[in-house]
């Protein structure tokens, strides 16, 4: 049975590194849209990108923090979870 | 108490599995991170509002910033604690330009917010961590599920490394100063190669 395992796990494990290396690689992120592109939900987004969407609890206190860029990685909404 | 070796079988296959898929059908993990967006942006999460696993207590979400760091983006891994808004910032996960996993990685608590919490107490959170959504990130979260199984005594290690880092800059400046500390922000990592920890398992 392990034997079994580890035999598909190397085939899978070369077979990954042959089929990803063959795909195109993905293009880079770029800057911040312009003021041109942005609605008025993304420039909101823009002045806090990772800061939290949905501000209530700990997440208010972030939101005000997120004017000078406070928690750039925090996850967005954290307390209005979604299905 | 150590995931058993039929889960990290299985987290071994999913981890390799899911990428496989992906780059069989010409894609790779770093364009299904973006969730069918057409641009990628600088710290916008993908997706949007996050994937939030009510079910379980976790989320998580893509993005990238910091140029001239060699990742095409990375994942931030959460886990909800009871109370609303409580949460705390698990570990980053980046991926190359060919979604292969690179590094995990542990932020400042000013770079996520949430709570710090000592690696011990992360540990259960690192243990039971399970994220599933439907839809086209389904296969993501699998795959992130995995890996968080797969990699759970490195992710254990890198909590319990990080905390030694800031222990000292905790007695030698004060806890909040350290944790709001804009110079500080990722502050250690560990390597996400999938090659060398199939090789490990020792199957």
């Amino acid at each position: 049975m392990a034997k079994k395992t580890a035999s598909y796990l190397a085939q899978t494990l070369s077979a990954l590194m042959v089929a990803s290396a063959l795909v195109a690689p993905a293009t880079s992120a770029a800057a911040a849209a312009s003021a041109a592109t942005t609605t008025a939900a993304t420039s909101t987004q823009a002045a806090n990108p990772c800061g939290p969407a949905n501000p209530c609890g700990p997440a208010k206190k972030k939101k005000k923090k997120a004017a000078d860029g406070a928690n750039p990685c925090a996850p967005a909404n954290p307390c209005a979870p979604k299905k | 108490m150590p995931l058993g070796a039929d889960t990290r079988l299985a987290s071994a296959q999913t981890a390799l599995a899911v990428p496989l898929r992906y780059a069989q059908a010409g894609t790779s993990l770093a364009h299904a991170a973006l969730a069918g967006a057409r641009q990628f942006e600088e710290l916008r999460h993908y997706p949007g509002n996050d994937v939030v696993d009510v079910e379980t207590g976790t989320r998580f979400y893509y993005h990238a910033h910091r140029h001239g760091v060699p990742e095409h983006g990375h994942f931030h891994l959460f886990a909800h604690g009871r109370a609303q808004g409580d949460f705390m910032h698990l570990a980053a996960l980046s991926l190359d330009h060919h979604g292969q996993p690179q590094r995990w990685f542990s932020t400042n608590r000013w770079v996520t917010a949430g709570r710090w919490r000592p690696a011990g107490e992360m540990r259960a959170a690192l243990q039971r961590f399970e994220v599933r959504t439907h839809g086209r990130l389904a296969p993501v979260a699998s795959w992130l599920t995995a890996m968080v199984r797969l990699f759970n005594a490195e992710l254990a290690d890198l909590l319990r490394e990080r905390d030694a880092l800031m222990a000292p800059r905790f007695q030698r400046d004060g806890r909040e100063v350290v944790l709001e500390d804009r110079r500080l922000d990722v502050l250690n990592e560990c390597p996400a190669l999938l090659a060398p920890k199939i090789r490990q398992l020792g199957l």
